[in-house]
């Protein structure tokens, strides 16, 4: 019974996959996938996960860090805290991005007022809805790794004089070098596929048709088109998680 | 460098686990996968499939020009319908509905409004709908092309508004004020009707400002300037009647005015055919006609 049920779980999985597969307009693909808003849209989407996977790495390592060495009263409330996106609905993240970043919204007023920066409709609201989602999944798995790396090989590259910078760069970093990548290739792979945060935050403008919502636009008037870059991306996520094979799910225990 | 599993091979009672090479072929053949899709992506000509809709009628300031009013089917009909309908025509049908079931009260009436365009597609692609009801005839062309409906009726008409704050603190009168410095305005997307009527326009009043984004229907244009995301919108004289505290609708002068006219059709697949025809028959009856002036829209 169990085995059954585990079979269905596969199919379930599997057929949509294999649909897409069946859909894909093979004689037209080049032609699809090389239109103008295609590349335009590819491009911005390699541009803004980078620079989300930066953010993400630039605020969640040493965050990361901290939750791993410290033992700060509020450290569950903030690891609680800091992991909400990833559970939260993309869309409701990105309606609570608009009314804190937004024109009108909580900082965004004053960013608006002093800076005259409006952050909705540009890439910038993009990149922030991208990090804000995938952040998590790099502090995650960071912090998992910066935990298990054997603090006494920390000790004994500060005896040996290394300052705490060099020995993060030279000792632990290395150690718990091959989490930290997992967890940036899960973030960039998460700010890659990001939908509802940047649809709602970012909106829909020349400057934030990320491929995720090119997908969409083009769903609503040239379907065949649309199956072929979810194709382009349904091959990035499976080269995300052949690259990975497995090595952030230590994270999870 | 010592190169460690950190936290992520280990089992979790072990420190520094095994040292392992990843295995190279399964992850070349993924990343090469991806690298030669994308570069069909890049290295392709830009040559692709034209848009699929039909070249969108010449704006004009002409009358709407709907014909009499068809009579009103008998009263006491049964069963249960859903009606595709425009954004625009939320508040209009909600009480075109309860007008219909007024008089028929063995009947029932489900609403889902968005999107021609996205109305369009999911009733080719099989979703429920006994009546469809679009802001423009191009979309409703496409859904004849599909064959998903009957054929269409034209039913009212509508203009085009600028939406602001209520109040219109900037002032803006014409399409022309959106080209004062500051002001940001969102249209509707490309694909749905308020979003290529608000091109015509902006292209016959040569307003070189361009919209800071395009949204899913006008009701989502509306929502934005309503948050204070945007200092107006481009959507239809009765759009205003959603939030009218919040937002007004200012008409835009003849001069720049391009005119939306509405179809209403029966669609193939109803399985309540003869209530689907029953409603739309009230739709354009003069009670039908009476309920959308009411609203704003124009049925002369």
């Amino acid at each position: 019974m169990a085995l059954a049920l585990a079979a269905l779980a596969v199919v379930l999985v599997a057929t949509p996959l294999v649909a897409m597969l069946w859909r894909v307009p093979w004689s037209t693909i080049g032609t699809l996938l090389g239109r103008a808003e295609v590349r335009t849209s590819l491009w911005l989407s390699l541009q803004c996960s980078v620079a989300a996977t930066v953010l993400a790495a630039a605020l969640g390592l040493p965050l990361a860090w901290a939750l791993a060495r410290w033992d700060f009263p509020a450290r569950s409330v903030v690891r609680a805290l800091v992991l909400l996106p990833m559970v939260m609905p993309p869309v409701v993240g990105g309606l609570a991005l608009l009314l804190a970043f937004g024109r009108a919204g909580l900082l965004g007023q004053w960013l608006h007022k002093w800076f005259g920066v409006s952050l909705p409709y540009t890439a910038w609201a993009a990149v922030l809805s991208e990090a804000f989602v995938a952040m998590p999944f790099l502090v995650v798995t960071a912090e998992a790794g910066f935990k298990a790396v054997d603090r006494r090989q920390e000790e004994v590259a500060r005896t040996l004089g290394n300052a705490r910078f060099a020995t993060f760069r030279r000792v632990t970093l290395p150690l718990a070098g091959s989490s930290v990548v997992a967890g940036l290739t899960l973030c960039w792979a998460r700010a890659l596929g990001e939908f509802g945060a940047t649809i709602t935050f970012a909106g829909d403008a020349p400057r934030t048709e990320t491929m995720p919502l090119r997908v969409f636009l083009l769903f609503q008037h040239d379907p065949a088109s649309a199956v072929a870059v979810s194709l382009l991306l349904l091959a990035v996520s499976a080269a995300v998680l052949v690259a990975l094979r497995g090595r952030w799910w230590g994270a999870w225990r | 460098m010592i190169w460690g599993c950190g936290g992520a091979c280990v089992p979790a009672s072990g420190s520094a686990g095994r040292r392992f090479a990843p295995g190279r072929s399964p992850l070349v053949a993924a990343l090469a996968t991806v690298v030669v899709l994308a570069s069909a992506s890049c290295s392709s000509s830009g040559a692709g499939k034209p848009t699929s809709s039909a070249p969108p009628p010449a704006p004009s300031n002409a009358s709407c020009r709907l014909g009499p009013p068809v009579a009103e089917p008998k009263a006491g009909a049964q069963g249960h319908i859903r009606v595709l309908a425009a954004a625009s025509l939320t508040e209009a049908f909600h009480d075109l509905g309860s007008a219909f079931t007024a008089r028929n009260p063995g009947a029932r009436i489900d609403f889902s409004f968005g999107a021609s365009s996205t109305l369009v597609a999911q009733l080719d692609a099989g979703a429920p709908g006994d009546v469809l009801a679009t802001a423009d005839t191009v979309t409703m062309a496409q859904a004849v092309a599909a064959r998903s409906v009957e054929p269409p009726e034209l039913f009212t008409c509508n203009g085009l508004a600028l939406i602001v704050p209520k109040g219109n603190p900037r002032g803006l009168r014409s399409l022309t004020s959106l080209e004062q410095p500051g002001v940001r305005y969102v249209v509707c997307a490309e694909p749905v009707p308020c979003g290529r009527f608000a091109r015509q326009a902006l292209a016959k009043a040569h307003v070189k400002a361009r919209p800071a984004g395009s949204e899913q229907d006008v009701k989502a244009v509306v929502a934005k300037v309503e948050v204070g995301e945007a200092d107006a919108g481009i959507g239809y004289v009765t759009d205003a009647a959603g939030a009218p505290t919040k937002v007004e609708a200012v008409p835009l002068p003849a001069s720049q005015q391009v005119l939306a006219t509405y179809p209403i059709a029966v669609a193939r697949s109803s399985g309540a055919h003869e209530l689907a025809t029953g409603f739309v028959a009230f739709v354009r009856s003069a009670a039908g006609r009476a309920i959308l002036q009411r609203h704003g829209f124009r049925t002369s």
